[in-house]
């Protein structure tokens, strides 16, 4: 797992900087293409087994997002949205169908190369922050980074520069208890941008938000899609959705549009 | 191995439990402390058991007269038969015995004087031979020889409580004249420990001299001999007993006319109680042991269901199920490796200091952890160690991200 870990890295990223090489030209290596679409989903299915039942969730979705999309995915509880955001981020596994993400055929990957493409790939912003509540808010930032065996420095060069982009440079050693809301939220999404990954994928990132930070956050959203990175966003909210480019309309585990 | 990065982690993570940490830390040290002392005071047990037999050779046999309790050939039951000094070559003579050597107390005291001191005290004769049987502890002075045995010396070893009376313990008396009744003996030498005696309160002589001087009989109480190498007694008995029937004409069935001490019997019964009690000791210290890695694993387990978050948020940023499995594995291992050496460290000084203050008994001296206890106790440690961590570990490794981040 460890000696694979660096050839994973230098095939994907620019070994001077450690950053994605996505400014190249189209027909590189990387398979990061602006002509080829980031999440590429055929005929999916996914069920959940409880005690003899099977409950089948997704019934067969189609969904291409491509290169630089802003995307929202809305349907009622229960719809599968947030059983497609897991699929989609590689959290959990589906029954039938292909995924192919960046270029990668999913279903094939072992535990520990699923977990290497999350972690290069995917940053994840969830409604519950989900940040470590014993490590201060340039940790929990630097984190994702860690696991990259990214030298300390290094790591919290990039995890301060994040933060104080996100206008937190004053709460950089804060515990996640000592900030609110919409603090917590910026530095989750630090988090999910530390890595430099082209997709992030948002599961209700403004549920627990009021309004105004809810406002915030999509604005940051907005601004990172500009910048170029695919943005997938799980919401209830029509306001939300209304700020991304496309919406998806999921219902009963199927897209209705 | 020695990675900064996963020691901060551990560190921050040991933290947010401190007194679970600690209570569990705490069984860990307990068992290794108590395996420690147990296995150091079975030492010193058994050194003390052990040190009963010093004063005479571990492959000795003692052997007195006594009555016959049948009649043969033509002889009443009920005569006392005593053994003499050529029992003594007789039995020397015999394939498996090493040396032999009669001794021979005076029932009756004698006095003894030096200069206006005076006291009765009992004579034992023996023989050179019996210096190596029978181990006379010196504070001064040598043992008898070969040469005050061929020459009758009047030379004389005696106990410390005789220095007591007659010389007022002030004087090495070594060198010194005494008179034994009206004859003058030189002292040779003063012990203070010796088989059979509660305090050293007799003059030891050469046995002939003890015949020229005050008895001529050619008796002796018991004959000491020494059995050797790749022999044991149970060989050399029934010869040994048919020469001395056929000498002292007595039934050599008859089992009430020789009285026989096999110190070696005697030996190998307190060894076997002394590993009995080793065995019953690791097992007791084992299981104390035990009961500490379960507690370990068993709040390793809880830690592990309430870190199922933490797990989840970790694998989600790219945690594989590999870095979490070593993560939680190392916390055990630190946990129980640190607890387990502040025990061994806190028995082994324990033991430690007991022996220092020199606290002992007739069965108990000197406890002592060797260094085979001290690696045992960490190997075991290492792999309960191991065994505490590796069931939480894997059910850290279980949980699936999304199950995780649900968890509220």
């Amino acid at each position: 797992m460890l000696d694979s870990a660096p050839r994973y890295s230098t095939s994907l990223r620019d070994k001077q900087t450690g950053q994605l090489k996505k400014q190249q030209s189209a027909t590189d290596i990387l398979g990061i293409s602006f002509e080829k679409p980031m999440i590429s989903v055929q005929s999916l299915t996914k069920s959940y087994h409880l005690g003899s039942m099977t409950v089948p969730v997704l019934k067969g979705i189609d969904l291409s997002v491509k290169v630089g999309e802003f995307v929202s995915i809305m349907g009622p509880s229960g719809s599968g949205k947030s059983t497609l955001l897991n699929v989609l981020g590689i959290l959990d596994r589906y029954d039938d169908g292909e995924y192919i993400l960046n270029g990668t055929l999913i279903k094939p990957l072992s535990e520990t190369e699923a977990s290497r493409h999350r972690n290069h790939l995917i940053g994840f912003v969830f409604q519950s922050f989900n940040l470590l509540p014993f490590k201060s808010a340039i940790d929990n930032v630097a984190m994702p980074l860690y696991y990259q065996k990214v030298p300390r420095k290094q790591r919290e060069e990039r995890a301060r520069k994040l933060l104080e982009r996100m206008g937190l440079a004053h709460r950089i050693n804060h515990m996640p208890s000592e900030l609110s809301g919409g603090q917590r939220q910026r530095v989750a999404i630090a988090r999910a941008l530390v890595t430099d990954p082209p997709l992030i994928l948002a599961d209700e990132p403004t549920g627990n938000l009021d309004s105004e930070t809810s406002e915030e956050v999509m604005e940051l959203f907005t601004e990172i899609n500009h910048e170029g990175k695919t943005l997938v966003v799980i919401t209830h909210d029509e306001e939300i959705a209304a700020r991304t480019r496309r919406v998806i309309h999921l219902q009963d585990g199927q897209i209705r549009n | 191995m020695f990675d900064f990065e996963r020691w901060t982690e551990l560190g921050q993570s040991l933290s947010q439990h401190k007194l679970r940490t600690g209570l569990t830390a705490f069984g860990v040290s307990w068992g290794i402390f108590m395996l420690v002392l147990l296995l150091g005071m079975g030492k010193g047990l058994e050194r003390g058991t052990m040190a009963l037999f010093q004063d005479t050779a571990l492959n000795s046999v003692w052997i007195g007269g006594g009555k016959t309790s049948q009649s043969y050939k033509g002889l009443t039951s009920g005569r006392t038969v005593s053994l003499e000094i050529d029992d003594v070559a007789l039995l020397d003579s015999l394939p498996g015995v090493e040396s032999a050597g009669p001794t021979k107390l005076l029932d009756k005291g004698y006095v003894m004087r030096y200069g206006k001191n005076s006291g009765a005290f009992q004579i034992n004769g023996i023989s050179a031979a019996n210096a190596e049987i029978q181990k006379l502890s010196l504070l001064s002075g040598r043992q008898i020889n070969q040469l005050d045995e061929r020459e009758s010396r009047k030379v004389a070893i005696i106990g410390a409580r005789i220095n007591d009376v007659l010389m007022k313990n002030q004087l090495n008396p070594v060198g010194k004249t005494i008179f034994i009744g009206e004859t003058p003996f030189t002292v040779i030498g003063v012990y203070n420990k010796a088989l059979g005696e509660q305090s050293p309160n007799r003059v030891y002589i050469p046995y002939a001299t003890l015949r020229q001087v005050f008895d001529a009989a050619p008796t002796v109480t018991m004959i000491a001999l020494t059995v050797s190498a790749g022999y044991s007694w149970t060989d050399i008995k029934p010869e040994a007993v048919r020469l001395l029937s056929r000498r002292h004409r007595f039934d050599p069935n008859d089992s009430s006319v020789l009285e026989i001490y096999d110190i070696s019997n005697d030996v190998k019964k307190v060894e076997s109680l002394m590993s009995g009690i080793r065995i019953f000791m690791i097992i007791v210290g084992t299981g104390t042991l035990m009961a500490g890695c379960v507690g370990v694993s068993n709040t390793m387990l809880v830690t592990v269901k309430e870190r199922t978050r933490e797990f989840g948020i970790r694998k989600a940023i790219g945690a594989s199920s590999a870095d979490i499995l070593f993560m939680v594995l190392h916390e055990t291992l630190v946990v129980t490796l640190a607890a387990g050496y502040v025990g061994l460290i806190a028995g082994v000084g324990l033991v430690e200091l007991i022996s220092r203050l020199g606290i002992e008994s007739d069965y108990f001296r000197h406890p002592q952890v060797d260094l085979s206890i001290a690696v045992s106790a960490l190997g075991i440690l290492m792999l309960s160690g191991l065994i505490a961590g590796y069931l939480p570990a894997r059910q850290a490794v279980r949980v699936s991200p999304i199950e995780a981040l649900r968890h509220e």
